[in-house]
């Protein structure tokens, strides 16, 4: 008997919160069994969002855990429908009904009222241990004071964190391709404007990285936005503590 | 399992010779990560440590004007080469040779020779006056994996970020924004965004600024459009 591995593996922006912690403590709530309510069978995860802008409410999130083989966006490439519906309205229907129809997926989790900026926002989830060695998380938010802008994390790795461990990622802000980034009142949600509209019009037509918002502070006259809208990266702080 | 833990912890305590005996065999993929700049053909050469080619806070050289002003690599290959550096690579975009927003490319099988154990990799922003985009003789990892860079914008310090398309333009020397037919969200007739630069060394970009007047106002570049949030580039060196 061997030790198992001693090499600590570290992601960019992980951060090793704690290594001491009492096995099985009274964590979060693990609700999903599906054959044995045996605490060995499940893995658990507590994930908080803290939204880091100073303007920019996000949208409710979408959460899909799944293996390898599920992509919800890549720099580069087209968004789809249903990722554009989430960008430019915060729509999570589409992107959910999508996720679960994918063989990858293992579960898809609605954080509905988004997360506010100074209002952190906490949620856990429960997989099958047979499935950790394989464990990815995605999420996907908008920020509601722009015309296609959204954030989250793209197939997060979960397999090297041991029960008592966090990693702490923060995000940048992409943008979907899908809308000119007009900025106007009557196409900014978070304004009161539409959210989803068909038409795909951005002077960019794949999913890059937001260049931020102009305002009409900044001499945009036409748009809805103040300065009090804008943001720099990064926008989302995303902890994930394995519980269990 | 041994052998891992040893060079690691080697790592860790900076024995840099250990390192630096070995060929690496990479790939290198850049990806322009902005919405709205196009990214020059993309330097990239493995060289030995002394040999960086700008230092932030230090005004640019002239081999570094060429490629910041004009998106000309040129000058430092040959300074590369000189200093000992492998043959320099020149990663080509698919526009053009230039890099669209959301573009990427690659090159594959690079080597290293032993005692080339540092990369750089220089691109320039485009339209901008003397924008460029950088990793500055950073350390080529040798364990084999897949390491994943962000570079942040630098401005050159050399040329006043006026933000006005001039015939010419991506000349040294020459003021102002070289019109380009690949790049067709620019305007015309600006006044001129910017004076000189304050810091005439090579420093952090602030950003273009741009309007929405895409025949007066002070920039020909669109606000809407190109302003960008750092990083504006992601380099992914793949050691085989």
């Amino acid at each position: 008997m061997k030790a198992k591995s001693l090499k600590l593996r570290w992601l960019p922006g992980t951060v090793l919160v704690a290594l001491l912690s009492a096995c099985g403590g009274g964590g979060g709530s693990s609700s999903s069994s599906a054959s044995g309510s045996s605490s060995d069978a499940t893995v658990s995860y507590q994930v908080s969002l803290a939204n880091l802008t100073n303007q920019q409410p996000m949208s409710p999130v979408v959460a899909i855990i799944h293996k390898a083989g599920y992509t919800a966006f890549d720099v580069g490439e087209a968004a789809s429908v249903a990722l554009e519906r989430l960008a430019e309205g915060g729509e999570t229907s589409t992107l959910v009904q999508a996720a679960e129809a994918d063989p990858n997926v293992l579960q898809v989790k609605t954080i509905s009222g988004g997360v506010a900026p100074g209002t952190p926002k906490t949620f856990s989830f429960t997989a099958a241990r047979s499935d950790r060695a394989e464990l990815q998380v995605t999420l996907v938010t908008m920020l509601t004071n722009t015309n296609d802008g959204f954030t989250g994390i793209e197939s997060q790795n979960l397999n090297n964190l041991a029960v008592g461990q966090s990693t702490e990622v923060t995000t940048l802000a992409f943008d979907a391709g899908t809308e000119a980034n007009s900025e106007t009142s009557a196409t900014v949600p978070g304004l009161g404007g539409t959210g989803f509209s068909a038409v795909r019009d951005d002077a960019t037509v794949v999913v890059t990285q937001h260049g931020g918002v102009v305002s009409a502070d900044d001499n945009l006259g036409s748009s809805g936005l103040s300065e009090a809208h804008r943001f720099d990266n990064p926008v989302l702080q995303i902890t994930v503590t394995r519980t269990e | 399992m041994k052998s891992t833990i040893s060079k690691a912890a080697l790592a860790v305590l900076g024995c840099s010779w250990v390192v630096s005996a070995q060929a690496v065999d990479f790939d290198v993929k850049v990806t322009n990560l902005t919405h709205g700049m196009y990214l020059s053909p993309v330097l990239v050469a493995t060289h030995p440590a002394a040999s960086s080619v700008y230092s932030l806070g230090s005004a640019a050289s002239n081999n570094m004007k060429a490629m910041a002003e004009g998106g000309d690599s040129s000058g430092l290959q040959t300074e590369l080469i000189g200093a000992g550096s492998d043959t320099p690579q020149i990663l080509n975009g698919t526009v053009n040779n230039k890099i669209p927003p959301g573009g990427d490319a690659e090159q594959l099988g690079l080597s290293s020779s032993p005692g080339n154990d540092r990369i750089t990799v220089v691109t320039k922003l485009m339209p901008t006056n003397d924008g460029f985009a950088a990793l500055n003789a950073i350390i080529l990892p040798t364990e084999p994996g897949r390491y994943v860079y962000k570079m942040d914008a630098f401005d050159a310090g050399s040329e006043a970020n006026d933000e006005l398309m001039v015939v010419g333009g991506n000349t040294v020397g020459v003021q102002g924004i070289e019109p380009d037919p690949d790049i067709t969200t620019t305007g015309t007739g600006g006044t001129g965004a910017s004076g000189s630069d304050n810091n005439a060394t090579i420093h952090t970009h602030r950003g273009v600024l741009g309007d929405s007047n895409s025949t007066g106002g002070s920039s020909d570049l669109d606000n809407t459009i190109h302003r960008w949030l750092n990083p504006v580039a992601r380099v992914i060196i793949t050691v085989n």
